[in-house]
């Protein structure tokens, strides 16, 4: 097995709402996030997390601190098929 | 033809909603459709960002911060009964008041038969509160005041800032019935200082029925609340346990998410028209309402009979019919939607002296015009005057 660098940086909060509601932070600010299912690997929740690109990771952390997001964990993710957050956080109704 | 129907039964559903609202929910049930939260799609979470944006508007109008202590739940009913029976505990002591709803009472009736004491503040046959009685009657057990904002039956404000400053004096938490008073006119609920509001989203915001909740003031500790329902929740999968944190702790079960985009909208929609500029307008024609109805011979206006001191909600009688047929009457020959009896209100009724009889209640809307309301006051006169001499035959038939 290759040994990945991480790309992308993903946090992990209590619930969907948390998510929506560090999306709205995370989007304000003008960092590029997406919402994805909780990686089986990190955690065994249902649910959604947040992701961000690496190089964002702090600033997204200084984001949800300030929003008062609860954040349980954070996480570097390698990608097994690379790719880039875009602007629209993967939706088909945003912005 | 079809007859107009002139639609005052607002304090119980507000109807027409503005179209908005059907739009909003249209386009959740043709574009989004999917269960909020609970999968990492991109419908799902569409979904979720719609039920938190539901929150957002709930949280704005309300002016809390953190749009997460709004938790949702059917109605105004269930937000009632989770705040009580997961606040109050046997060997508690709770204080109310003489004019609410049976959301209030009938929660309250049950924790008494469980060892929770029940003391009932008095109000004037007005419906008037002096928050003086709700101090008196505090004890040193006493855990929770539970209040309605305005009267269902007769629309009067009841003093809940006062009664705020009195309970956060003596630390005791406040519970406000927002049924009838949240949209209809503004509230900031940390400047109030309300610890726990519940709302309903089908009266005056507009939205649909089955939408509603119970916002969880900032000072209010809500681990101190037991959630009412106990469930999934999309959230911390792995324990069998309830979660902890807001709104999760509270909202188990797949929410209303159809209605919640029809809510959202109704707020805003709220909002976009000034909730002050709403009630003026209410007033306005509650103002009316009191003056004419009151001077049709007969008929006898309850509550404070100052539109400054109340919700546009107005209940009367007239002495020579009963409220159920005058209602049936006010329906089938003038197409004028009232609602007659005790309004799930028996105690507000004993104490403003219509119990058991009860009221006709008109309640008016964002989109009662003036027309409806002159249209309901004619009514009642003409109902008045047809059916005095047949009152008077009868009563002295009765004689003989």
């Amino acid at each position: 097995m290759t040994l990945q660098t991480p790309s992308h940086s993903v946090f992990l909060v209590p619930s969907a709402s948390h998510a929506i509601k560090g999306e709205a932070a995370l989007i304000e600010a003008g960092v590029a996030c997406r919402l994805i299912p909780v990686p089986r690997t990190l955690s065994s929740q249902c649910g959604v997390c947040l992701r961000v690109s690496l190089s964002d990771r702090s600033q997204a952390e200084q984001v949800l601190e300030k929003a008062e997001v609860r954040v349980s964990g954070i996480h570097d993710l390698a990608m097994r098929i690379p790719r880039k957050e875009t602007d629209d956080g993967c939706s088909i109704f945003r912005p | 033809m079809t007859m107009k129907v002139v639609y005052l039964d607002n304090a119980a559903t507000s109807w027409p909603k503005p179209p908005q609202v059907m739009a909003a929910m249209q386009r959740y049930l043709g574009e989004v459709g999917a269960n909020p939260g609970r999968s990492g799609h991109r419908l799902s979470i569409e979904a979720a960002r719609v039920v938190y944006r539901a929150r957002e508007a709930m949280a704005g109008l309300l002016g809390v911060s953190d749009p997460l202590r709004v938790v949702f739940c059917a109605n105004a009913t269930h937000a009632l009964n989770l705040a009580l029976f997961g606040l109050l505990e046997p060997g508690q002591h709770v204080v109310t008041t003489a004019m609410e709803h049976n959301s209030v009472m009938r929660p309250l009736r049950a924790l008494e038969a469980e060892g929770v004491t029940v003391s009932v503040a008095p109000c004037s046959p007005q419906g008037v509160l002096d928050p003086a009685d709700v101090e008196q009657a505090l004890r040193p057990e006493t855990a929770l005041i539970a209040m309605t904002q305005a009267s269902n039956v007769v629309g009067t404000l009841l003093p809940v800032r006062e009664v705020a400053t009195l309970a956060r004096a003596h630390g005791i938490p406040l519970l406000v019935d927002g049924a009838q008073s949240v949209g209809a006119m503004p509230i900031d609920m940390e400047d109030l200082g309300v610890d726990l509001l519940a709302f309903t989203g089908h009266k005056s915001l507009y939205g649909p029925t089955g939408t509603g909740g119970l916002v969880i003031g900032e000072r209010m500790d809500a681990g101190r609340l037991r959630p009412f329902v106990h469930g999934g929740t999309g959230s911390w999968s792995e324990s069998q346990n309830q979660p902890e944190f807001l709104p999760d702790k509270f909202e188990s079960g797949t929410a209303n998410a159809v209605g919640l985009a029809g809510l959202e909208a109704g707020v805003r929609w709220v909002m976009e028209q000034g909730v002050e500029e709403l009630r003026d307008r209410g007033r306005g024609f509650t103002k009316r309402l009191i003056e004419r109805l009151g001077n049709i011979p007969g008929v006898t206006v309850y509550g404070t009979l100052d539109a400054a001191k109340q919700l546009p909600v107005v209940s009367f009688t007239l002495d020579c019919l009963e409220p159920g047929e005058l209602g049936l009457l006010l329906d089938e020959r003038f197409g004028v939607a009232a609602r007659v009896g005790l309004h799930c209100s028996p105690l507000a009724h004993s104490t403003l002296g219509t119990f058991p009889s009860g009221t006709v209640r008109l309640s008016l809307s964002a989109f009662t015009t003036v027309a409806d309301v002159d249209a309901a006051i004619d009514a009642v006169r003409q109902l008045a005057c047809d059916a005095r001499p047949i009152a008077a035959v009868e009563e002295s038939s009765d004689r003989r």
